[in-house]
């Protein structure tokens, strides 16, 4: 057991560091260097450009800088803004936390909805209401994050006035959690919308396979109420299936955050990157790939070792 | 005697020719799919043919002050340069089935190479195949998508490569596992015995069995496809205007004042979004259920 | 992948009846709890670190005279947060709106071509043009109580000139004695910055400089930075200090914290030394510009010292309760053409290119009508302007005979690099697309982003690009652009003619001799192109009715006078 959490922890550090190759190499193909952009100040000369290539050494060749960065990385130093010139650890983590509540608000809220829906149309399989909930899980699990993003806004915000239509604080600069509750609506409901659909078919689905088991069989003729029969049979099947599902929507969700973050203006990791990409900030392209990149793998990692622990047998692989 | 090839069909008490019949009554039986695949073969007929039939120009500017309403000749109104709303939409919607369809083609090409690659030849080759595949799926694609976008440069057949790249290793995965399962049966191993080429089994045996999954998860692929090219055009990172594309006629949405003034320049694309995304889905999981009810896909 | 997890699932649930999970009033009462806890966590994260809203804590309230009021907040929009506070490193649109709130200046300028004091309350220059002496009002002070003295000034330009610094703007302290052409200064005894006394102040220039001159461009980009409490950190490490984050100024508002890609807020000085604020806290919020006109007209934010896009000017001009103008402004917007290649060499073709453009059609079509055509990059108001030249130059006809006289092959194709987050300019390039065609010039447009079109322009990698910049009361603001192998000479030409005709006007000291230089070199700029000229867009900040006293006219001279707002509710 604990040789296969060794061998995943080594695995998961290696493709971490295949991440950040990746994203670093990748990232240096851009055409121009990254100051280049600067110089469309009238303040700046190009002897300061050079001056500062120099300094940052970006004239280096490109798999010195990775194992630079690399190295700085290890001790706990992820550089200095381009732009900004604050560390990249202070500027990421500032966003993190927004980015993060919005996340876990939207897994929550597509599981607490999700789930049930997926069991009350598991109860009578393809009646009319079953196919109407599988229809539109499946319309849900197929509409773009932003258009859906655009729909709330335009009719929660706009027509019926009741919610605001972006930020994440009040203008006025009050951040009390009244105020960032009501701000969190929308964008919550953006992400977590398709996430209910592909929750509520795999959860129909999962429950339609046992209850056609034999111990249901058997539940029924001891005469347990159908009550209990589902909820034991709910609880039997929802645990195992968050796991799963999760492994596979967290990537997803951050993803899709990008583009509901853009939507709403908040003012997450997403809006962050896409700002960073524009102005060839690579620190901060960096850093926001590595957090990334630590909070997705350590998440496979714990997936990985609480299946382990659930069934020794996957450590055999 | 030479292996019978049916042995290993799952359909093994079927014949070929009532398979395939079999599975278009299942089809047909699954209505989503057929009102799907009837509305988007009715798409596909109206991006292709439409233009040419009502001579639609979805490039001359400035006909009318930017966002106007519908208008005689312009049912849509215009977008921010003056153009056509409507002709943007139809060939809006040629980019966004091209760049689904071709993508997904990427993918299968490269996801299924080296599946085979990886489950035939196992060992080191598989694992480093897969690590690579896993890196793909664990990391949130959008956010190397941008990287690329923003080194190669955006335009429709930059989207349709990135995306395609990106898009492989849930092909590679799945033909792997059949690779897998089939490797150690017997008659591959008695095939091996006799001296049948390596690639001769993988065509023989392997392929045909995968076929199936291929098409379902390829049929899903795609309509993830034109979910990520939308995103992208709408965040300005995809197709780029004069290039219409069902995305970037919404990235003119995201002022507020378009939002809630000029409902005609936003909703029309976003619906087209929906309906085909949802359509190629509802014909990927028709097509599932044909197939073979018991895939997990 | 999911076939296997399937698989191990039923294994699994079997596995787990065996160890006794199923005790569901425990599994319901952790699960809930577990997602509670996660989701409570998270939002406390975000919000727990932010600091609590000072109390209104003023001894001093001002009693409302007649019906002035005085205000508890307002919101002002902003188009992107100022990447940094270090006034010397602002690449940001906003950072030096932002900074005229809590940094004050020397002098001011004002859209009538006045002058007036702020931390100097007068100077005078020497009859060489080489040294300009400010006196510093004695009664200002840093926001922390220290005194300002003519020391903070100096630092502040060793900061500017050290060679270890990190600086965007160095090249505003190359007029200065000591320092090299880029701005660099090794020897700070030799800096052309003397502090004579406390509250006076001397600059010295390498070359003679007209007064209007130095306080309309360079003085204008001259923050103060706190020589009491920086002093110690060595130039190199200047910018990454920690002191930007929260920094002091000696301005009307002091900065009181920040929430990355959210809202700046600032509260007022009741020290200032030109009196205190009616309003007790700004917030700024970043939005995007597309937002500006839902978030007035909704009440969210009192007012926007960016300019609205201009789709949305009568929109929000009907609105009541609302005062939006576009007024002119200085900026200008041109097309640029990339001299090095052969084709362009020939002035006859640059001309029938300026010639073939319909710039009033560029402003109807992406300006709504809010700008005026340039011909220069000087705006018609500007006393420099020369008006021989003030003629629209649309003449297709002239055009496409002159373009055949040089010779141009009609089956060329060229390339013209532009950028799609400047709806205008997106409109210009479309338009001139056009324009070229009617001439038959086959234009290729390629849309990029924004850091990619100037080093494409830079490099020569394109054919046409378009540009802009912010301009000024003084002419020599488009010298930068003539300077022949400049940063920021985006048509790669050589020649210098032009160059030497802007220093020639950055050096006349008196204004007959500027206005005679400044003639020359406009007709220079018009007989024979480089840049082809395109429009002034106009200024479109927009503020509610309730905002009075509000200098909507100095907006683009970064001059808001917040002190002196006034509110009606």
């Amino acid at each position: 057991m604990s040789n296969y959490i060794i061998r995943r922890t080594a695995l998961a550090i290696i493709t971490f560091f295949g991440i950040t190759m990746l994203v670093y190499f990748m990232s240096t193909l851009a055409p121009g260097s990254p100051l280049d952009a600067l110089l469309a100040d009238p303040g700046m000369t190009k002897e300061e450009v050079v001056r500062r290539s120099a300094e940052l050494g970006l004239d280096k060749p490109v798999y010195i800088q990775y194992f630079k960065w690399l190295n700085e990385l290890l001790h706990g130093n992820m550089g200095y803004s381009y732009t900004s010139y604050r560390p990249v650890v202070d500027v990421v983590t500032e966003r993190i936390a927004a980015t993060l509540v919005l996340t876990v608000s939207a897994i929550v809220l597509s599981y607490i909805i999700g789930i049930p829906l997926g069991i009350i149309s598991s109860l009578k399989p393809y009646s009319i209401l079953d196919y109407i909930m599988s229809t539109l899980a499946f319309i849900m699990s197929g509409v773009p994050g932003f258009f859906l993003g655009m729909m709330l806004i335009y009719i929660f915000s706009v027509k019926l006035k009741i919610l605001p239509f972006g930020g994440m604080y009040d203008a006025s600069g009050a951040t009390d959690l009244l105020v960032l509750i009501k701000h969190l609506v929308l964008p919550t409901f953006a992400i977590a919308i398709p996430e209910i659909g592909k929750v509520m078919r795999h959860v129909r689905s999962n429950m339609l396979e046992v209850l056609t088991e034999d111990y249901v069989k058997t539940a029924r003729a001891k005469g347990v109420k159908e009550w209990g029969v589902i909820i034991i049979h709910a609880f039997r099947n929802t645990l195992i299936p968050i796991i799963t599902i999760f492994s596979g929507s967290f990537p997803f969700m951050i993803g899709g955050s990008v583009v509901v973050e853009r939507v709403f203006g908040w003012p997450g990791l997403g809006t962050l990157m896409i700002n960073s990409i524009t102005s060839r900030d690579y620190p901060i392209i960096m850093g926001i790939s590595v957090i990334v990149a630590i909070v997705v793998l350590a998440t496979n990692l714990l997936v990985d070792i609480l299946y382990a622990y659930l069934d020794p047998r996957i450590t055999y692989n | 005697m030479m292996v019978n090839n049916k042995n290993d069909n799952i359909y093994s008490s079927s014949k070929k020719q009532s398979y395939f019949r079999d599975v278009a009554k299942r089809f047909v039986n699954h209505k989503l799919a057929i009102i799907g695949l009837i509305i988007l073969t009715l798409l596909i007929l109206i991006v292709t043919f439409l233009p040419m039939t009502m001579k639609l120009d979805p490039y001359t500017i400035g006909r009318e002050l930017p966002y106007s309403g519908p208008t005689k000749g312009l049912v849509l109104g215009v977008d921010n340069a003056g153009r056509d709303n409507f002709s943007r939409l139809i060939y809006g919607g040629r980019v966004s089935l091209l760049v689904g369809l071709l993508s997904t083609g990427i993918s299968v090409l490269i996801g299924i190479p080296l599946g085979i690659v990886a489950g035939y030849y196992g060992k080191t080759i598989d694992a480093i195949i897969m690590r690579i595949a896993d890196i793909f799926i664990s990391f949130p694609s959008i956010i190397l998508i941008l990287v690329l976008v923003s080194i190669i440069g955006p335009s429709m057949w930059s989207i349709i490569v990135i995306i395609g790249i990106m898009g492989w290793p849930e092909f590679a995965r799945l033909i792997r596992g059949n690779v897998l399962s089939v490797r150690e049966k017997e008659y591959v191993e008695s095939a091996k015995a006799i001296g049948v080429k390596d690639s001769e089994i993988i065509l023989k045996y392997i392929l045909p069995n995968s076929v199936a999954p291929i098409i379902v998860a390829a049929t899903f692929r795609v309509a993830g496809a034109i979910l990520q090219e939308s995103s992208l055009s709408f965040l300005g990172m995809g197709v780029q205007p004069p290039q219409a594309s069902w995305g970037n006629m919404l990235y003119g949405a995201q002022s507020l004042t378009v939002l809630t003034t000029k409902q005609w320049a936003w909703i029309p694309p976003g619906l087209m979004l929906v309906i085909t995304i949802c359509c190629v889905n509802f014909i990927g999981d028709g097509l599932r259920d044909a197939l073979d009810p018991r895939m997990k896909i | 992948m999911f076939f296997v997890i399937k698989r191990l699932e039923t294994d699994l649930i079997n596995k787990l009846k065996g160890k006794g999970w199923f005790n569901m009033k425990k599994l319901k009462k952790s699960s809930i709890c577990l997602l509670l806890v996660l989701l409570i966590v998270g939002s406390l994260s975000a919000c727990g670190k932010k600091e609590e809203l000072p109390e209104s804590n003023t001894s001093t309230d001002s009693i409302p005279q007649g019906n002035e009021v005085h205000k508890d907040v307002i919101t002002i929009g902003i188009d992107n947060e100022p990447n940094s506070y270090h006034p010397y490193n602002a690449t940001s649109t906003s950072g030096d709106k932002v900074f005229d709130f809590i940094y004050d200046r020397l002098v001011y300028t004002s859209f009538d071509g006045s002058f007036s004091p702020r931390l100097a309350d007068s100077w005078e220059s020497s009859d060489d043009g080489k040294i300009i002496k400010f006196h510093l009002n004695p009664n200002v002070k840093w926001h922390d109580g220290e005194p300002f003295t003519a020391q903070d000034m100096v630092f502040a330009a060793h900061v500017g000139t050290a060679p270890e610094s990190t600086v965007t703007r160095r090249s505003y302290f190359s007029a200065l004695d000591g320092t090299d052409d880029s701005g660099v200064c090794n020897d700070f005894e030799k800096l052309g910055v003397v502090a004579v006394d406390d509250h006076t102040l001397e600059y010295h220039f390498k070359n003679p400089m007209a007064e209007s001159t130095f306080l309309s461009i360079d003085a204008q980009r001259y923050y103060p930075i706190p020589y009491h409490i920086l002093k110690d950190v060595p130039m190199s490490e200047m910018e990454k200090s920690e002191y930007w984050q929260h920094p002091i100024g000696t301005g009307a508002f002091i900065f009181d914290n920040m929430i990355s890609g959210e809202s700046i807020t600032v509260l007022a000085n009741k020290d200032y030394f030109l009196g205190t604020p009616n309003v007790e806290r700004v917030v700024f919020k970043p939005m995007s510009t597309a937002n500006y006109s839902a978030a007035l007209m909704s009440g969210e934010l009192d007012c926007v010292i960016d300019d609205v896009p201009l789709s949305d000017l009568s929109l929000l001009e009907s609105t009541p309760g609302i005062v939006a103008e576009s007024r002119p402004s200085m900026k200008y917007t041109y097309m640029t053409i990339n001299c090095e290649k052969e084709y362009f060499k020939d002035v006859r073709v640059r001309k029938a290119f300026s010639m073939a453009i319909n710039r009033s059609e560029i402003i109807n079509q992406g300006l709504y009508g809010n700008g005026i055509l340039a011909v220069s990059p000087l705006n018609p108001d500007n006393p420099y302007f020369n008006k021989d030249i003030a003629v629209d130059p649309y003449n297709p006809n002239e055009a496409k005979k002159l373009l055949e006289e040089a010779g141009w092959d009609f089956d060329r194709e060229i390339t013209f690099v532009s950028y799609n987050t400047n709806v205008a300019r997106e409109a210009a390039t479309l338009i001139i697309q056009q324009n070229l065609a009617d001439i038959g010039v086959k234009v290729k447009i390629q849309m990029v982003d924004w850091p990619t079109l100037i080093v494409m322009a830079r490099e020569g990698q394109s054919d046409l690009s378009i540009l802009g910049g912010a301009g000024s009361l003084d002419p020599d603001d488009s010298r930068v652009l003539m300077q022949p192998n400049g940063a920021q000479n985006f048509c790669n030409f050589t020649d210098s003619r032009y160059y030497e005709l802007a220093q020639r006007g950055r050096n006349a000291l008196t204004t007959e001799e500027k206005m005679e230089i400044y003639k020359e070199y406009q007709q220079l700029l018009y007989d024979e192109p480089t840049y082809i000229w395109l429009y002034h867009d106009n200024a479109a900040p927009v503020y509610k009715d309730t905002i009075q006293n509000i200098p909507a006219d100095d907006f683009i001279h970064l001059n808001f006078k917040a002190h002196e707002w006034t509110f009606t509710e």
